[in-house]
């Protein structure tokens, strides 16, 4: 049974300062998380190669200073293109160095569950923008302030927790009649 | 008031570091104690923040006028040095899913400094800002263990009720509250 309920909440909080700083509108959503996948990407290129030959500490400042180094780069350049990203939203392109869901995807060895992370965290991070861009732009306007963030973000979370918890018990309940049918024809 | 003190306020209150710019929000969620005890771990995570502030704001001068494209490295390095105090004093020296618990605190410590020299008045690293977001995260982090214990004590029957994400829309109540101290 795939367990995506606690990964979802692993996923919540290992990218929460993102998730919360890059929310406000779709583009820096989208700007911030295309950002956060090339660092893992390039990172996890980076430690296949580390990790064989450094301490486990030292491997770990290693992609802590090019994590940082990485952001650094985007938080030169990236402003230059999208306006989008001036004032207090740059940064947090640099802080992206210190988001612990780019160094926790680091070790893992099966890609899929790295993909099904990544994934998570542009569902929660893309319904949370979208939530506080739409509703935020005439209705409730405190949506686009810090609060909204916590507030869109937490009701986010519980909502697709309930919608994966169903999906998980239908899961469970399938693979139960499945394996009962096998045990009827043997 | 003088315009220090007034954003001294407005840096605890209105413009606190964890519900108005989140940095440490994942740190509290994460490592806070019960209350009794969180007062002494609140307050080594303060100290590593200030450290690091005060640092900042004593070689910030030399680095942002010489090398201003080493600025963010210099806060990286720097914060590293608040690190070194809150593992020397026996916190973040544990894993948490699989990455080093320092890890958690590394946002906290760099953001602070670049909100200090941001925000900073006439464009200089604020102390100020320094002293009253080190405040501002000592008093976000008492509240929230007070809350989150609260939560746990609760009789609600769905564990959901109990979960960081209900923490969360509790914190959004609270930098409500905090927004409504219009203070500059």
């Amino acid at each position: 049974m795939n367990n995506y309920n606690s990964e979802l909440k692993n996923v919540l909080l290992l990218g929460l300062l993102p998730l919360l700083a890059a929310s406000k509108d779709i583009i820096t959503a989208v700007i911030i998380s295309i950002s956060l996948f090339l660092i893992v990407l390039l990172l996890k290129i980076l430690y296949s190669y580390t990790e064989k030959y450094l301490s486990v500490k030292t491997n770990w400042f290693l992609m802590l200073v090019t994590g940082f180094s990485l952001a650094n780069f985007c938080y030169l350049i990236l402003p230059n293109i999208f306006s989008e990203l001036t004032g207090i939203t740059r940064l947090y392109i640099l802080l992206l160095g210190s988001t612990p869901l780019i160094y926790s995807l680091l070790p893992e060895r099966n890609s899929r569950i790295v993909i099904k992370k990544l994934f998570l965290f542009l569902l929660l991070i893309l319904s949370t923008s979208i939530i506080r861009e739409l509703v935020g732009r005439d209705i409730l306007t405190v949506l686009k302030q810090p609060a909204g963030g916590f507030l869109v973000l937490g009701l986010v979370g519980i909502s697709l927790e309930i919608i994966l918890t169903r999906i998980n018990l239908l899961t469970a309940h399938k693979d139960e009649t499945n394996q009962k049918k096998r045990g009827g024809e043997a | 008031m003088d315009t220090e003190g007034l954003l001294f306020l407005n840096h605890l209150l209105q413009e606190n570091i964890v519900f108005y710019y989140f940095l440490g929000a994942l740190l509290i969620i994460i490592k806070t104690p019960p209350l009794k005890k969180s007062y002494r771990t609140g307050l080594i995570f303060s100290s590593g923040l200030l450290a690091t502030g005060l640092l900042g704001w004593l070689l910030n001068p030399v680095f942002s006028e010489s090398f201003t494209y080493l600025v963010p490295g210099f806060y990286f390095f720097n914060a590293l040095l608040g690190l070194a105090i809150i593992k020397k004093l026996g916190l973040l020296n544990d894993y948490w899913l699989g990455i080093p618990e320092y890890i958690l605190a590394l946002g906290p410590l760099v953001g602070l400094q670049m909100i200090a020299e941001r925000l900073g008045q006439n464009n200089g690293f604020d102390l100020v800002i320094i002293i009253a977001g080190v405040s501002g995260f000592y008093l976000a982090f008492l509240t929230i263990a007070a809350i989150k214990e609260q939560l746990q004590l609760s009789e609600a029957k769905n564990e959901l009720f109990k979960s960081e994400y209900t923490l969360l829309i509790v914190m959004a109540i609270f930098s409500l509250l905090l927004m409504g101290f219009d203070l500059m």
